[in-house]
This record gives structure tokens, C-alpha cells and sequence, in this order.
């Protein structure tokens, strides 16, 4: 049976998609959310609570006071701009396009990378701030990064302007950041750090075994975390390199 | 066995510091010299998945699903470019199965392909290649990257070089 057409639509796309792009997905969810819900009033804080962990983001994307660091410092803008940043729930995908303007270089990689560990690391000064400001027992402890590089399609909305983005990146970015909830952050080898830099910055190289629809994918963990994690699972879902 | 494919008689084939056997200039190669060319049969990507599991990565990528290569041990040696793979590679490729020197290459110095010439796949694979600006992972979507397509521009496969172009249009 035809749908009437004056009846209201889902999404439609137009009916090609581009030619492949190459770039970066990065995935971040907050840990605890379900919790942080059970509490009397939370629709007062949730969206300020969010705003407070997007406005991170922000700092770490577009620059400013990186106030969670022990420094302080003042953080310059990522040589790259996100093309598309969509909320999820309980978290953002953020994902950038390779052009010519805004190369997906080595050093762009290693500075994302670091300032996400570094939010990841010291999102306790973070939840401090939010404490601070916010009457509750309970927010979600913890923020997990999946990030990773490879093959994006882009698709046009019949119904506006907007785009959306969908392969094999985005697919394992979403995949590695739920892969080992004790890693807050876990990013594809293939996101192009340089191996040079790996250790020089707390980071080990493993191989992950189980990740569905990527079979012995190589990916880059937090030294620390790794030391921590517990040795059943790091034999059930990863090998040594 | 007769060869399948050919090696520039400046080359010859001893260890490698980067793996296993390689090949070595035996006297100066100017720039865009072939310095050899890929023999074998032409087959698809299941094909080669059986062949890989006797004969090791013997392949060259030419197409999205296909792929030249020997396909029995006695083919094996015949075919072998003994190229290895390096981030700072000096051998390009002209058309899909023939290698040309990158740069003037010196007596005694390794040939090196980097495999995002010639590869498209979902592989990921660790690099100990030693080059300082060494990838340390490998992608088979490698040839998509920016800094690569510049710095190979020219001298990747026939089939990747068509792709690079329309990926060039779309991200006008």
C-alpha cells in the first residue's frame, strides 16, 4: 500500500550518497547517566550538567580554558573543524572531514588525542565544578571516547539542507567505545598517530580480538588503564602486539 | 621455473633489515626507471584468501576484487617482487603491476613500496618498517589519507589513482 502523500515522513535521503570521504569519528559517553536520572528534580539539572560536559567539548575542539587541567591552560582551536557534531542520548559524535584546507594530519591526531585523555583524565575536576553547582548525589563518574579514521558517506535530507553521515568509521568509533567499559579511551591504530609518539605519550598499542565486524583490529589504549585492567579482561578481548 | 615477474638486473635480492628477504639496488637507479613488474594470475579476493593461507601475502592489489599473484608454491618464488613494504618508500607504480624508481635511488640502498599504492581493504596490520616517519599501523584505506596522496601523487595504482580523483572532487 502507498503511503498518502500529504501523510508525514520519516527522514528521506536523496538517492545517492557521495563518493567516499576520508575522516575521523570521535564518540564520547558519559558513564552513570541512567543513575544520574533516578534522582527527584534531575530535569532541572540535566541539561545544565550537559552543557557543562559540551562546553568541554567545545574547549577541547574550538579552544579556551582548559579548566580541568592541572594548568589551566588556555587551549588553541584543533587545526580541523568538525563538519557534524549529532547528540546521542548520553553522549556526541563529532566527526571531521578531511579536505584540503584542514589536512587530518599526524599532529592534528596526536593534539585530539591528548586533550581527550587528558579530559577523560581529569573529568574528576570537571564532575567537581558540576558538584559545585548542581544540588545532586549522583552524576555520571566517567566520560569514554571511541575514535576512529576510515571511510565516510555523506547523505543528503530530502526534507532540509542538513546532512548525515554514516560508514565504516563511525561503525567502529561506536564499536570501541563500548568495547571494554573499563577503558575510558580506546581509538583505532588507524586514526594515524605516529608510533614515535605513542609511547612518549602514555599510550600502548593492542590488538583488539572481539569487536564485531572488525576482526583483530589494532587500537590504542591508555598505558595506565591498561595496567589496571583486570588480566581475565584483557586475555578474553585483546592480545599483545 | 622460469621467472613470472621481472626484476631490473640492478637489482638483487638479499636480507632485509625490515623483513625477511628484500630487494636491493646493485648500482644507481635514476628516477621513473622500471625496476620491476608483477607476474602471476589474475584473481579475486576469495581466491586469494586460499591462496594466502599456503603461500603468505605473494599478492598485488590491480582492482577493487582483483588481485595478481602466484598461485602455487612452486609459482611462489617466480613471482616474488621482494619488495617490502616502508612508510619512506622509493618505488611507486605506473599503470597496476610495474614498479618505477620515486627518486634516484643509490647502489646497496633497499626497494621499498608502501603498500597504500597499491592496497584497498579493511585490513590493519603493525609496521616495524624503521623509517622515522614510520605509520607503526597500515591500513588498507591508507591511499585515502591526505599527506599519502601527496606524497605518492603520481605513482599510485591506476585503479587507486581513479578513486583519489573522486574523492578530490567531492571534497570540493
Amino acid at each position: 500500500m502507498k503511503a498518502n502523500p500529504d501523510q508525514p515522513k520519516t527522514v528521506q535521503f536523496d538517492s545517492t550518497a557521495s563518493h567516499p570521504k576520508h575522516g575521523i569519528a570521535m564518540i564520547y559517553d558519559l558513564e552513570g547517566f541512567s543513575r544520574f536520572f533516578n534522582q527527584p528534580d534531575v530535569q532541572d539539572y540535566v541539561p545544565k550538567f550537559l552543557n557543562l560536559v559540551s562546553e568541554a567539548l567545545s574547549i577541547v575542539i574550538y579552544g579556551g580554558k582548559a579548566y580541568w587541567l592541572p594548568t589551566g591552560e588556555n587551549l588553541d582551536p584543533l587545526k580541523a573543524t568538525p563538519v557534524h557534531e549529532k547528540f546521542l542520548g548520553d553522549g556526541a559524535m563529532y566527526i571531521w572531514l578531511e579536505t584540503e584546507s584542514e589536512p587530518l594530519s599526524t599532529s592534528f591526531v596526536t593534539t585530539l588525542c591528548n586533550r581527550l585523555w587528558n579530559l577523560k583524565k581529569f573529568f574528576p575536576t570537571l564532575l567537581k565544578t558540576a558538584f559545585d553547582q548542581l544540588p545532586v548525589v549522583d552524576l555520571p563518574t566517567r566520560v569514554r571516547f571511541g575514535i576512529a579514521r576510515g571511510t565516510i558517506y555523506e547523505l543528503s535530507r530530502k526534507d532540509s539542507n542538513a546532512s548525515e553521515y554514516i560508514g565504516f568509521c563511525m561503525n567502529l568509533a561506536s564499536r570501541l567505545q563500548k568495547y571494554c567499559p573499563a577503558l575510558d579511551f580506546i581509538a583505532s591504530a588507524r586514526i594515524g598517530l605516529a608510533q614515535e609518539r605513542l609511547e612518549k605519550h602514555g599510550y600502548l598499542r593492542v590488538v583488539a580480538t572481539h569487536i564485531k565486524g572488525f576482526p583483530r583490529e589494532i587500537v590504542i589504549v591508555d598505558k595506565a588503564e591498561w595496567s589496571a585492567l583486570d588480566p581475565s579482561a584483557r586475555k578474553e578481548r585483546f592480545e599483545m602486539i | 621455473m622460469k621467472r613470472l615477474s621481472y626484476l631490473s638486473p640492478k637489482t638483487e635480492v638479499r636480507d632485509s633489515p625490515i623483513h625477511g628477504r628484500g630487494l636491493f639496488a646493485r648500482a644507481l637507479i635514476k628516477k621513473d626507471e622500471v625496476v620491476t613488474v608483477k607476474g602471476g594470475h589474475i584473481i579475486n579476493r576469495e581466491q586469494l584468501r586460499e591462496i594466502a593461507t599456503q603461500l603468505g601475502p605473494v599478492e598485488i592489489q590491480i582492482g577493487d576484487d582483483l588481485y595478481i599473484a602466484p598461485v602455487t608454491q612452486e609459482e611462489r618464488e617466480a613471482s616474488m617482487l621482494y619488495s617490502n613494504h616502508s612508510c619512506d618508500a622509493n618505488l611507486g607504480v605506473r599503470g597496476e603491476i610495474t614498479f618505477i624508481a620515486l627518486r634516484d635511488i643509490g647502489a646497496g640502498e633497499e626497494l621499498t613500496h608502501d603498500w597504500c599504492i597499491t592496497d584497498d581493504d579493511d585490513s590493519s596490520t603493525t609496521c616495524s618498517c624503521g623509517s622515522s616517519n614510520c605509520r607503526g599501523t597500515l591500513t588498507g584505506k591508507d591511499w585515502q589519507r591526505l599527506e599519502l596522496q601527496k606524497r605518492y601523487a603520481g605513482y599510485f595504482s591506476a585503479y587507486l589513482a581513479e578513486k583519489i580523483t573522486r574523492m578530490k572532487q567531492s571534497r570540493t
